[in-house]
């Protein structure tokens, strides 16, 4: 029997088919004969009583959820997300130069830096990429701080901003799709497989209103895991061969038949009704990898 | 990849989160303050006694901290400090005098605290920080570790860091 703390903050309670996945984690995990306790940031003390973690809180090197994880990992837990696929995935510019150096085919990317905002250098850029461009701040998650622009001065406006977080940011080139594919791996296996589709009229799957706290999110189509092309499967493989051994969602775009990643997240979402539509096995893929020693 | 960095990307995110640093110098054998990571009040006060030294866990908080001699002083102290309780805190029993000292590849100038220093920059390689630390008799024993800012150090000791710079070039190497 392995006894398994889930590490959650309270907005992981917020969403119906977000407790539906944490109730269907512990019951594969008791279903399998293990024990399966939320913990949260109250009770971070506990961690080395335990004999795995899995986090499903927001991971970020600068969250409390990266703290529980490094704990786990001195104590000799097996634990997902690891550190490093936090301090990796938490930093695009670490992920996308690891994808470079494994020959990983992602989105042409240029690293900016604040001294490249003189009007020859942004028109460098619109040059290599085309316009629009997509801006990114390295350390961001569920789309925010990802930015579309095609004018000089939006491009400076936007830079700017992003430079107050950051001492480099990413621009990529702009590739519209109707949607992204979502990979999910688990200890470089596919776990599920979607199509996360972009809202009608916006450009990424998760779009903040002008004006409001309020994000738009696209649909979800699930597929069986079986159903992935050989390519896409491949690269979304080797994309997370790149970043480390731990469970994954890798985002790409299928352009004319070609696949391209977009980037590769760690502590991917796993919504019931969503993820596990077509693949009712994951959590228990999960609870199993984390009991394997 | 590139070239070989120090301190590396891991080592300096471990060592400004404090109960990461202090797990990671037990692990070394140095010796560590006992500490609680809680954001409740009624957790820490079992496990704590007064006067405690609370430290931050936010990572903005830069060398924050705060002596707490009481349960009102306490829960305004973790509220503050946690970001309005976005973030737990690290609490420390104060059973000796809190001190800190510039830590400058490993040199302090307290004498005291001349071992742990240089033990810290052996397991880190933070080429300069902030150590606290309480001592009780001889013994000093870490409680957190904070970054320096480059005003913060003085003519002397930007000379002192040359002098070993390029003495020891290996440092760097």
């Amino acid at each position: 029997m392995v006894d398994i703390a889930c590490f959650v903050e309270s907005y992981n309670f917020l969403d119906s088919d977000e407790v539906l996945a944490l109730e269907r984690f512990k019951e594969a995990a008791i279903s399998r004969g293990h024990s399966f306790e939320f913990i949260t940031k109250r009770s971070l003390q506990r961690i080395p009583l335990y004999d795995a973690l899995f986090i499903r809180a927001t991971t970020d090197p600068s969250n409390t959820a990266y703290i529980a994880s490094k704990i786990a990992w001195e104590n000799g837990l097996r634990v997902l997300d690891n550190p490093h696929s936090i301090e990796v995935c938490g930093n695009k510019i670490h992920m996308y130069k690891l994808l470079e150096r494994a020959a990983v085919r992602f989105i042409p990317t240029l690293y900016l830096v604040k001294e490249q905002l003189y009007q020859k250098a942004v028109e460098g850029v619109f040059e290599k990429l085309g316009r629009p461009v997509v801006l990114k701040a390295p350390y961001t998650s569920y789309s925010k701080y990802v930015e579309k622009t095609a004018s000089d001065e939006g491009f400076r406006r936007i830079c700017k901003r992003f430079f107050r977080r950051s001492d480099v940011i990413v621009a990529q080139k702009f590739m519209p799709t109707s949607f992204d594919w979502r990979v999910g791996v688990l200890g470089n296996e596919i776990l599920y497989l979607c199509k996360y589709t972009i809202p009608n009229g916006r450009w990424k799957h998760g779009t903040k209103i002008r004006g409001s706290n309020r994000i738009v999110w696209g649909g979800t189509k699930t597929l069986f895991r079986d159903e992935v092309p050989t390519e896409l499967r491949e690269l979304a493989l080797s994309a997370c061969k790149a970043i480390g051994d731990g469970l994954f969602g890798v985002d790409l775009k299928e352009i004319d038949g070609d696949f391209t990643v977009v980037e590769v997240n760690d502590n991917p979402s796993i919504y019931a009704k969503y993820e596990d539509r077509k693949n009712r096995d994951v959590y228990g893929k999960i609870i199993d990898y984390l009991t394997k020693y | 990849m590139g070239c070989p960095v120090r301190p590396s990307c891991q080592d300096s995110l471990d060592a400004y989160r404090t109960p990461i640093f202090l797990l990671r110098a037990s692990k070394a054998g140095l010796p560590t303050s006992p500490y609680i990571v809680s954001d409740n009040v009624k957790d820490i006060m079992f496990e704590a006694d007064f006067p405690m030294v609370l430290f931050p866990l936010h990572p903005a908080s830069n060398g924050a901290y705060k002596v707490v001699n009481s349960e009102g002083s306490l829960y305004r102290t973790v509220k503050s400090l946690g970001m309005n309780q976005k973030y737990p805190v690290c609490a420390e029993n104060l059973f000796g005098r809190l001190i800190s000292a510039k830590s400058l590849l490993g040199a302090v100038d307290d004498p005291l605290v001349t071992k742990v220093a240089a033990r810290v920059y052996e397991e880190f390689r933070l080429p300069i920080c902030r150590l606290y630390l309480q001592v009780l008799g001889e013994e000093a024993y870490l409680c957190s570790l904070s970054p320096v800012h480059p005003e913060e150090l003085t003519q002397r000791e930007l000379r002192v860091l040359r002098d070993r710079i390029e003495a020891t070039g290996k440092h760097f190497g």
